[in-house]
């Protein structure tokens, strides 16, 4: 699943050089390349601001690029833009449903947006329904569903037309841990049927979870790309051990930390230490005489990798 | 039942009581006022044109233009004087008519339903009654300004005979907007959504316009229309208002000033109890 | 015919056809002012005047005002849907943004808007031809086209304030819509011949495209063929296409950032 043999190299569907966008002085997207191949789940990490949704509407066709190129099914979306989104479903960050039709009719509407008969949108919608469980509020207006429930609907009215693409922009934010799972659930079903998925997430368990492959993006610049696992190995040892002291950090001596593992950061009360066996760090950081109240080894994580590049959490 | 009359002196102590819970308070209602009133302070310059100036296209619209029209015939249906004149004190009312029910639509709708501020006022020391009041004192303080700057003009123009006049067209003004904002308060704090205004101003605020003597007499209508007319307020503030500005004797002058207030204390009534139920729910 | 020619245009005009699907009965009542003018003024203050010279005859006073609420009529259906209900989805509905990332493009999306507020001028203006007709207020058999020639006002006012309202910032903003709205419909020939005005006032009126529609209707009313009725035309259809031109380009700088 997902490998390609590789001495076919796989389509790129997107493809993108030296991409900018520029709004008055400030640079949203600055100069960034990337290629999404033909059925690979691929995601934008970075934090609120990267330029993550200026990208995503770039690809879309709804927002003109500044320079650089960028190509879509191989056609340029400033002046294809019309033919590309036929082909591309989108779902956005906010909430765009209709409010003043029901779930159904936001269905039957957008097949008629992308040019399908009516007997086809009719087929297509109550499969889509079925399989997004919203077949028994079908009749029901948009306003009272629940968060979850708008989101699947957005995904669902997205796959109207059967699109190569599927394009979401940030899915999860602001559903609970069990609709996020359920949504998790659903893309992944949607891969193995083949279509292409491009998300971009400020989770890095989402993009960790979901993502063949991801670029990580902070500032309006690609900070570095590859599979989750191989951003893992590249950026980050293998595993973390923390060490917490309630009293403080400060009175630690550095040369104790640098002895313990490959590197380590000393926050408030904790300590993160980077390395390869997390037992054995914490043995050789008790021989050195630290006394941590508690401690606890974990793989190292997406987090980590965003914390080694830019210095900073995502959640700053 | 016979339980209840072994504590039927306590059960009118307490009924004495909600009654009271319920009424509106002497004085708390002007903190309600204040507040509109500070919300109207920063965006009186949307409602210029609806309150104050709107009345003067549609009188120079209306009124010099058909005053053309009707030319030496006005004297058939005026009594001698312009049709301009003759019209100019009707719209007066009906204007007052148009502020008080359009500010008593939306802008309660508003705090009822989407900015929901009143659930707000009514969890201090305010009860729903002394939110009503405050509501349709505000509305009835409004159309009180306009209505001076619409009588300030009629007298400049000459159009207003006397000072007298133009006061108790002012006067009249107030009791036209009393009586058609306290029961449109009644039916927006019911609403839901503002799809019921469509309905309410299209098919009778609309019309009431029209057929209250506003352009011509009442008497022209047929007898059936003329009977629905002086069953709605707007024309019993119309006709008060044209004899003060002509200086016309005042026929059945308590039996309009009745109308009216009967239309504003019904509907205050009405509206104050529609108002604590749904607070209540 | 749409359907075929401009299919992504008239997929927009379907959605409102949805929406209003269940709010029919609005439309409705908004075809009783017109009729509620016709019986104060046409027949209330008429009662009073009784006729007027038009076209080197006396004509009844109603029968001068109807073409004149016929054309006010299909003006206020196009305008009030393409004002207001456009600012909302501008402003608050986000379903523009979501129907831009379909195949549908600003020019759709306007044409789209366009033809279904035309449709509510043209709905307003066909039942009120009726109500002309049974009241025998109509002078010519041409005043069947009538409700064909106020597409022509319906394009021009609907899409000045598509143009317009892609400017407004808040509702408080539609107080200026009114500002100009409501002595359009009073001065432009509605209720008195343009003649009336002195001097550069009627020319001033004369530009007003109310008065250009009404001429229009009302020509077709009274059977009064005349090479004016083409300024008409070609005056509204100017409005409409610098209007429908502008608020394509806002409708760019908007949503396609």
């Amino acid at each position: 699943m997902g490998m390609t043999n590789s001495a076919s190299e796989p389509t790129a569907l997107i493809r993108a050089q030296g991409l900018t966008k520029v709004f008055g002085a400030r640079s949203a997207v600055d100069g960034i390349d990337f290629e999404v191949r033909d059925g690979e789940f691929f995601g934008f990490l970075g934090p609120n601001g990267a330029g993550k949704t200026t990208t995503m509407r770039m690809i879309a066709g709804v927002s003109p690029r500044t320079s650089g190129t960028l190509e879509i099914f191989g056609q340029d979306p400033d002046l294809h833009g019309s033919e590309i989104r036929g082909q591309i479903g989108v779902v956005h960050q906010q909430e765009t449903l209709d409010m003043e039709l029901t779930v159904r009719e936001n269905l039957l509407i957008f097949g008629r947006f992308f040019g399908m008969e009516r007997a086809a949108i009719a087929t297509r919608a109550d499969e889509l329904l079925e399989l997004f469980q919203l077949s028994d509020r079908a009749k029901d207006q948009v306003e009272p569903l629940s968060g979850g429930m708008k989101r699947r609907l957005s995904i669902a009215r997205s796959l109207i037309a059967s699109p190569r693409i599927l394009m979401l922009d940030e899915p999860t934010t602001g559903l609970d841990p069990q609709a996020r799972h359920l949504l998790w659930d659903a893309l992944q079903r949607l891969k193995r049927g083949g279509t292409t998925i491009v998300l971009t997430t400020h989770y890095m368990d989402e993009a960790e979870q979901l993502c063949d492959r991801l670029v990580v993006m902070d500032q309006a610049k690609i900070v570095a790309e590859g599979s989750p696992r191989q951003l893992i190995v590249e950026h980050a040892s293998r595993e973390v051990l923390e060490l917490r002291f309630p009293n403080g950090t400060e009175s630690i001596d550095v040369k104790v930390l640098e002895g313990i593992g490959d590197r380590y950061e000393r926050l408030a009360e904790r300590v993160i230490i980077g390395c390869e066996n997390g037992e054995a760090a914490h043995a050789r950081a008790l021989e050195h005489g630290l006394d941590p109240e508690s401690w606890l080894v974990r793989r190292s994580s997406l987090e980590d990798v965003f914390l080694r590049l830019t210095g900073r959490t995502l959640d700053e | 039942m016979t339980a209840a009359s072994s504590v039927a002196p306590n059960r009118t102590r307490s009924r004495l009581a909600a009654i009271r819970e319920a009424a509106p308070h002497p004085t708390r209602w002007r903190h309600v006022v204040a507040y509109m009133i500070s919300v109207y302070r920063r965006e009186w310059q949307g409602s210029v044109f609806s309150g104050f100036i709107e009345p003067l296209v549609v009188l120079a619209g209306l009124g010099i233009g058909l005053g053309v029209l009707v030319g030496d015939k006005a004297a058939e249906i005026t009594g001698g004087v312009s049709y301009v004149a003759y019209i100019a004190p009707a719209l007066m009312a009906s204007s007052a008519m148009n502020l008080a029910t359009s500010e008593a639509a939306w802008p309660i709708l508003a705090r009822v339903a989407w900015v929901r501020i009143y659930h707000a006022m009514v969890a201090t020391p305010l009860n729903a009654a002394d939110v009503m009041v405050g509501a349709i004192a505000f509305i009835v303080g409004k159309v009180a300004f306009a209505a001076a700057f619409f009588a300030g003009v009629l007298l400049v123009t000459g159009i207003a005979t006397s000072p007298t006049g133009a006061l108790g067209m002012l006067g009249i003004s107030v009791l036209t907007a009393f009586a058609f904002g306290a029961p449109m308060a009644a039916f927006s704090v019911t609403q839901k959504s503002d799809q019921g205004f469509a309905f309410l101003f299209r098919l009778i605020i609309t019309p009431l316009g029209f057929f209250s003597g506003t352009y011509f007499p009442i008497e022209n209508l047929p007898f059936a229309a003329q009977v629905l007319s002086w069953c709605t307020p707007l024309a019993h503030g119309v006709a008060l208002s044209r004899s003060l500005a002509l200086g016309t004797p005042v026929t059945y002058v308590w039996f309009h000033v009745g109308a009216l207030l009967l239309w504003g204390i019904a509907g205050s009534i009405a509206a104050i109890y529609l108002f604590r139920k749904r607070m209540l729910k | 015919m749409i359907a075929s020619l401009a299919p992504r245009a008239f997929s927009v005009f379907e959605r409102n056809v949805f929406v209003y699907r269940r709010q029919w009965l609005i439309i409705v009542t908004g075809f009783f002012e017109p009729l509620f003018f016709l019986l104060g003024i046409g027949y209330g203050v008429g009662g009073v005047i009784g006729t007027i010279p038009y076209g080197g005859v006396e004509v009844p006073y109603a029968a001068f005002v109807a073409p004149a609420l016929l054309a006010s009529a299909a003006m206020n259906g196009a305008i009030f849907d393409s004002t207001f209900n456009i600012f909302y989805k501008l402003k608050y509905g986000k379903v523009y943004d979501a129907i831009l990332s379909t195949p549908v493009g600003v020019g759709d999306l306007a044409v789209g808007e366009l033809l279904w507020s035309n449709l509510r001028g043209v709905i307003y203006a066909t039942a009120f031809l009726v109500v002309m007709l049974a009241f025998g207020l109509v002078q010519s058999p041409l005043a069947l086209l009538a409700p064909l020639a106020v597409v022509f006002i319906g394009f021009s006012f609907g899409a000045a304030g598509f143009a317009i309202t892609t400017h407004m910032r808040s509702w408080k903003d539609f107080d200026f819509l009114f500002i100009v709205l409501t002595p359009l419909f009073l001065f432009s020939a509605t209720f008195y011949p343009v003649e009336i005005y002195p001097g550069a006032l009627r020319w001033i009126v004369e530009l007003s495209p109310l008065t250009r529609g009404t001429h229009l209707v009302r020509s077709l009313c009274f059977g009064d063929l005349n090479l004016f009725m083409l300024v008409d035309i070609a005056y509204l259809s100017a409005i409409s296409f610098i209007g429908y031109r502008h608020a394509v380009r806002r409708l760019g700088v908007l949503l396609l950032k």
